[in-house]
């Protein structure tokens, strides 16, 4: 029962305290609650019935008491349910976050980030209010059950037997119930994933539908899904329009039960009329929180659901990590001498039967070259490089920096030696000087200029009022795509890299421009190694060596005019991207 | 022809942003369920003899009582507890009837409420979808009718018998005992008093919980989607301490806001507990003084204690209907929309077409004062391939748009074999224009029924010769279940180029007179590129093309090319026409060189 959260609530430690002291708070305001029916029992033997008046008074002032006990324990609890509650959030969010940022390349690959982000989301907020409804009502309902066995058991024990049955009922119709109810709405709850499955593909395709002209046919779809729909989310409402009447059934027979066999026990003598009544108010006093104990079951097993998806991502293992004993780079300065020897490269993810999507690739580029892969999508460039900085480790092979295997370096020493402009250009919310310095907050200042003027950056951050200070919206989104890349490409010149790699990081620029920046770039860090990686060759023209790429191996290797003369797949890329070019 | 319409720029502004009155959108989304007047009656009359039933039980609970604290009469006994029994029953009955039909009708109002939203967005011209971004339509169109539904199917059920339980135990009390009723009714006012008062607290405190967590989402957002930024730079631990800290304000602001909203429960439980003592009071001295019989005061205080229920789910409810009101008012605003491309009833089907066309001044703008296109003339003549280029944001893109009638234009005309596309039906001009797009958009079904997509009629055989025609017959059999192999969402278990060339079948199977291709940029491996030319060039034979150009080497054989600039047709030719003329083409089809190859021959 309930596997995940059982495991969550052991992760979950140095609080327990806390429930426990929420949950007698709790128990206790549940108590003073139930006492009232039994004042109200004195109220009618001894003060109505009596004719007592200070009986009457003194009851009130009882009931007076134990309401206003009972609220300041209720308040009490719902103040440790919430700090309970919210904290368990903070710290099943910040669990989780963490775990995602030791994340590399690879686990993201399984975990795509609108997952991630909606489990940061729903998932946690499903948890905190499973957790906050369970604190909040857990412990009621069976301190109400046995407080009221008590009660009857001490004032009329030949009736106890009434209370018995009346539980027994609605358990059994509880239990049904929920039984039922988590399957449909499993049912319900894939129905409507279809509906929105027809409406999302409707809307990202509604030029297909009216280029086509299919608007009826969509309709039709539609409707289908919706009358399936329609069907699976009326039986969970009926079953619910059929749990209450019964449950009130319950208590009205056992109400008229009471009356009648509290009622010959009075004519006999034995029972008293402010008994039978208090019996019957307790009926409807413990009705309420098994009723509420019904409904908090669902968000329970939502909350199992979420901590079950929770934990694939806290099992996960990071594909990368920092080996035993990490060596630091090359002890002299970092000379950025790249060598593969032999490297074959699988995606975690992919079956060993499954073609490698790099195959024997070995190369060597020396310090300070400029070069470039060039090659279709898919052809293995990207995943090349991404090798270099670890992102993805080889699966055969290795990958040497000046002469140490990547492996055996430390991996944030690595990181900071590679410079890295990626093919999505990525930018905080901050300051245009916090992105630019994201590699080190410490850069001087001229070090930044240099490198956005070398990103053909400068020009267009100086026009704008606050220059560098000049905010960053979410995502970058107040920037053009083009200014967006150059920005990328500046962040990564200010750290001045050794190695410094763009993946195809120049496609919003226009060729001119393109060529500006890339002048710029040998100028500032010429005696980095720099590697491009492209699919036009306007970007690839003035490498010192250009690595030809297809289906993951190098093809060929040479400069351009070498390529051009005894290549024919660079010739016919020439062709097509150029046209009409003979050598 | 003259065209029949004088258009205007439609008002491009949204939907005024008046508020609609809160009643008007309560009353227009209750219609809903309105509409099942039979049924409901049947309700309201389950609802009301439940209601009453069910109090009645506890009323002779209290007269069975006075009997026995009174003249203790066996047989008046006997009677009392039949009564209870018979009342219990039918009033749980009549409780059941009540549930079940009220289930059928808040279905039946969900399901037609969302089948005419549909339906609506159907009918809906492109410049609707794309001003708006598909998550927020989504966001409409299935969150918000959840919301409703939510609403429908809890709150309608709860507020219909709490309220009628409310009006009958008040009036029951009132004719009873009015002292007591008095005493016992001093709650009602209260509670709302408090509750208005906690919320007083706690609006302030959830709006600035909302702060909090908006920020806290979008800091996941936006880091964790960047994460391999964050990998690259090293910026794990410095992105933890600022996640830290929000996350612990969220907290503290959630606590605060939380427990405020909490209050309610004991709120009303105090509330309803002390007035238990002041009916106990009131009661007892009363009954002291032979004013009320002891049966009398048990009823009263059973019914207050009934009391609390029905004020706190109503007040629940409240919450629950406002929400379903602002989403019922997002969810109106989308079916009051009205398309902007609508045929006129002199519309009339247009002929099959030969495929000459005619631009004629056309001038147009997406939003005001934002021309895109400017005084556009051109003739195309049946089967003639005609070239786009120029640099981004020309208004390329826009032809296709305009020629389908996605969106009209401003001024000029637009002509197909002579008649005015403003002339005639939308549907039938659609049918006859074929369109490959640079993004290929497939549905996650089976291949075939993707292929049949341009033509339901169409047989099998007629989507297998298209395949062909396409060079996609052969990748398609070698696919696991060949062209019964069901696509995953958008296609995707298919390449780029596998993709396209299943476009380029499907519009094989239109069999248009009119082909419109926006190119994409080579995404594909060479000969999948191959294939896909192959593929385009036999489409192309024979119709009317217009072909966007990315790369100018695609449309050098056009036999017109095009060139825009600003929204302008700047140069109108052939290819080598344009390059003696040595403008701005010519300028377009040098730069793909970018100068650096000095030395290496260019081709005429």
């Amino acid at each position: 029962m309930l596997p995940n959260l059982r495991r969550f609530l052991a992760i979950y430690r140095g609080y327990e305290h806390h429930f426990f002291i929420s949950q007698i708070l709790l128990g206790i305001a549940a108590l003073f609650t139930l006492f009232i029916p039994m004042l109200s029992q004195y109220l009618v033997d001894e003060g109505l019935i009596a004719g007592d008046r200070t009986a009457v008074f003194r009851t009130v002032l009882w009931m007076v008491v134990f309401a206003a006990v009972s609220a300041v324990f209720t308040m009490a609890n719902a103040w440790y349910a919430v700090g309970f509650s919210e904290h368990t959030a903070h710290v099943v969010r910040l669990y989780l976050y963490k775990k995602i940022q030791t994340f590399s390349f690879g686990n993201f690959d399984r975990f795509p980030t609108s997952n991630l982000l909606g489990m940061m989301v729903s998932d946690v907020n499903a948890i905190k209010e499973a957790v906050l409804q369970v604190v909040t009502s857990l412990v009621q309902a069976p301190v109400m059950v046995l407080g009221a066995i008590v009660l009857v058991y001490r004032s009329t024990p030949s009736l106890v037997w009434i209370l018995w049955i009346a539980l027994a009922l609605m358990l059994i119709a509880l239990g049904v119930f929920i039984n039922k109810m988590s399957h449909l709405f499993e049912v319900q709850q894939g129905k409507m994933d279809a509906v929105n499955n027809v409406l999302q593909e409707d809307l990202s395709g509604i030029r297909v539908v009216k280029a086509f002209v299919q608007e009826q046919y969509e309709t039709r779809r539609y409707d289908r899904a919706n009358q399936e729909f329609r069907k699976a989310s009326l039986k969970p409402v009926q079953y619910a329009a059929l749990l209450q009447p019964m449950l009130y059934l319950v208590v009205n027979l056992g109400t008229v039960a009471v009356f009648w066999f509290g009622g010959l026990g009075n004519l006999a003598g034995e029972i008293t009329a402010g008994q039978i009544f208090a019996f019957a108010q307790y009926l409807g006093t413990i009705l309420i929180p098994l009723v509420t104990l019904a409904n908090i079951l669902p968000q329970v097993t939502a909350a199992e659901a979420s901590a079950e998806r929770m934990f694939k991502v806290m099992d996960e293992i990071t594909d990368v990590q920092n080996s035993a004993h990490p060596q630091s780079a090359h002890p002299e300065v970092p000379q950025g001498r790249i060598v593969f020897e032999q490297v074959s490269f699988r995606y975690p993810n992919q079956s060993a039967q499954s073609e490698p999507v790099l195959k024997d690739i070995n190369l060597t580029i020396e310090p300070g070259q400029t070069v470039a892969f060039l090659g279709a999508t898919g052809a293995g460039k990207s995943t090349l490089v991404n090798l270099i900085p670890r992102f993805y480790d080889v699966t055969q092979g290795r990958i040497t920096i000046d002469g140490i295997d990547v492996r055996e370096m430390d991996l944030e020493q690595l990181h900071a030696l590679c410079g890295i402009a990626l093919q999505e250009s990525v930018l905080f919310s901050g300051k245009v000087r916090d992105n630019l310095c994201y590699g080190n907050p410490d850069t001087p200042e001229d070090d930044m200029i240099a490198a956005a003027k070398a990103a053909d950056a400068h020009s267009f951050v100086s026009a704008i009022p606050e220059g560098y200070d000049a905010a960053v919206a979410r995502r970058g989104t107040n920037f053009s795509g083009g200014q967006r890349q150059r920005l990328a490409i500046a962040r990564s010149l200010t750290t001045k890299p050794k190695i410094l790699i763009l993946d195809d990081s120049t496609s919003a620029l226009d060729m001119s421009t393109e060529a500006r920046v890339q002048d710029a770039i040998q100028d500032l860090v010429g005696s980095s190694t720099t590697i491009f990686v492209a699919q036009r060759i306007s970007t690839v023209i003035t490498a010192d060596r250009i690595f030809l790429m297809e289906a993951g191996e190098i093809i060929a290797a040479g400069t351009h005019e070498e390529l051009l003369k005894t290549n024919p797949l660079y010739q016919e890329i020439c062709n097509s991207q150029l046209g009409g070019v003979t050598a | 022809m003259k065209p029949l319409l004088r258009r205007q720029p439609p008002s491009r502004e949204p939907q005024s942003a008046q508020a609609v009155p809160r009643s008007e959108t309560f009353g227009r989304l209750m219609g809903y369920v309105a509409h099942y007047r039979g049924a409901l009656f049947w309700v309201v009359l389950a609802a009301l003899l439940n209601t009453g039933l069910n109090l009645a039980v506890t009323y002779f609970l209290g007269q069975g009582i006075n009997n026995l604290v009174g003249p203790r009469d066996l047989d008046l006994f006997r009677q009392t507890a039949l009564i209870m029994l018979l009342c219990g029953v039918f009033g749980c009955l009549a409780l059941l009837v009540q549930g079940l039909l009220l289930a059928k009708i808040t279905q039946r109002s969900i399901y037609d409420l969302r089948r005419q939203l549909f339906n609506h967005v159907m009918t809906l011209s492109l410049n609707f979808f794309d001003r708006r971004p598909i998550g927020e339509l989504m966001s409409s169109l299935s969150n918000d009718t959840e919301v409703i539904a939510q609403f429908f199917r809890t709150s309608l059920n709860t507020t219909l018998s709490e309220a009628t339980k409310l009006v009958f135990i008040v009036i029951i009390m009132v004719w009873l005992n009015w002292q007591l009723a008095i005493a016992a009714l001093t709650i009602a006012p209260l509670v709302l008093a408090l509750l208005s008062f906690v919320s007083q607290f706690s609006t302030p405190a959830f709006r600035q919980l909302q702060g909090e967590v908006a920020e806290l989402n979008g800091l996941m957002e936006e880091t964790i989607s960047g994460q391999k930024v964050v990998i690259a730079y090293n910026r794990q631990d410095e992105s933890i301490d600022s996640f830290t800290e929000i996350s612990l304000a969220a907290r503290n602001a959630g606590k605060r806001a939380r427990f405020i909203a909490l209050m309610t429960r004991p709120v009303t439980a105090i509330l309803t507990n002390l007035d238990i003592a002041l009916v106990s009071l009131v009661g007892g001295l009363l009954a002291i003084n032979g004013r009320a019989d002891v049966g009398t005061v048990a009823i009263f205080l059973q019914y207050t204690r009934q009391l609390a229920l029905p004020i706190t789910s109503i007040s629940n409810s409240l919450d629950q209907l406002l929400a379903a009101l602002s989403a019922a008012e997002r969810v109106f605003n989308v079916m009051d929309e009205r398309p902007a491309i609508q045929n006129t009833p002199a519309s009339f089907a247009l002929p099959p077409i030969q495929g000459h066309v005619m631009f004629k001044d056309v001038n147009f703008a997406y939003v005001p004062n934002r021309p895109v296109l400017k005084h556009n003339s051109f003739e195309a003549l049946p089967g003639q391939k005609i070239g786009l280029c120029g640099p981004t944001g020309a208004g390329k893109s826009t032809l296709i748009n305009l020629i389908t009638r996605y969106y009209d234009i401003y001024s000029g005309d637009i002509l197909i074999d002579g008649h005015s596309i403003y002339n005639v039906q939308k549907d039938s001009l659609r049918q006859q224009i074929g369109i490959v797009l640079q993004e290929p958009f497939l549905f996650s079904d089976t291949v075939m029924n993707n292929l049949r997509y341009a033509r339901l009629d169409a047989t099998e055989k007629d989507c297998i010769e298209a395949a062909k025609q396409a060079n996609a017959h052969e990748f398609i059999e070698r696919l696991p279940n060949g062209y019964d192999t069901l696509l995953a969402e958008r296609g995707s278990n298919l390449s780029q180029g596998q993709r396209q060339l299943l476009t380029i079948a499907r519009m094989m199977v239109q069999n248009p007179r009119l082909v419109i291709l926006d190119e994409a940029t080579s995404n594909v491996d060479t000969r999948t590129e191959q294939h896909i030319q192959e593929a385009l060039t036999r489409l192309m034979a024979g119709r009317t093309s217009f072909v966007i150009a990315h790369r100018l080497s695609t449309i050098r054989d056009s036999d017109q090319i095009l060139v825009l600039k600003s929204g302008e047709i700047v140069e109108q030719g052939t290819h080598d026409s344009l390059m003696q003329q040595q403008g701005l083409y010519h300028e377009l089809y040098m730069s793909q060189f970018k100068g650096k190859l000095a030395g290496v021959g260019v081709g005429g």
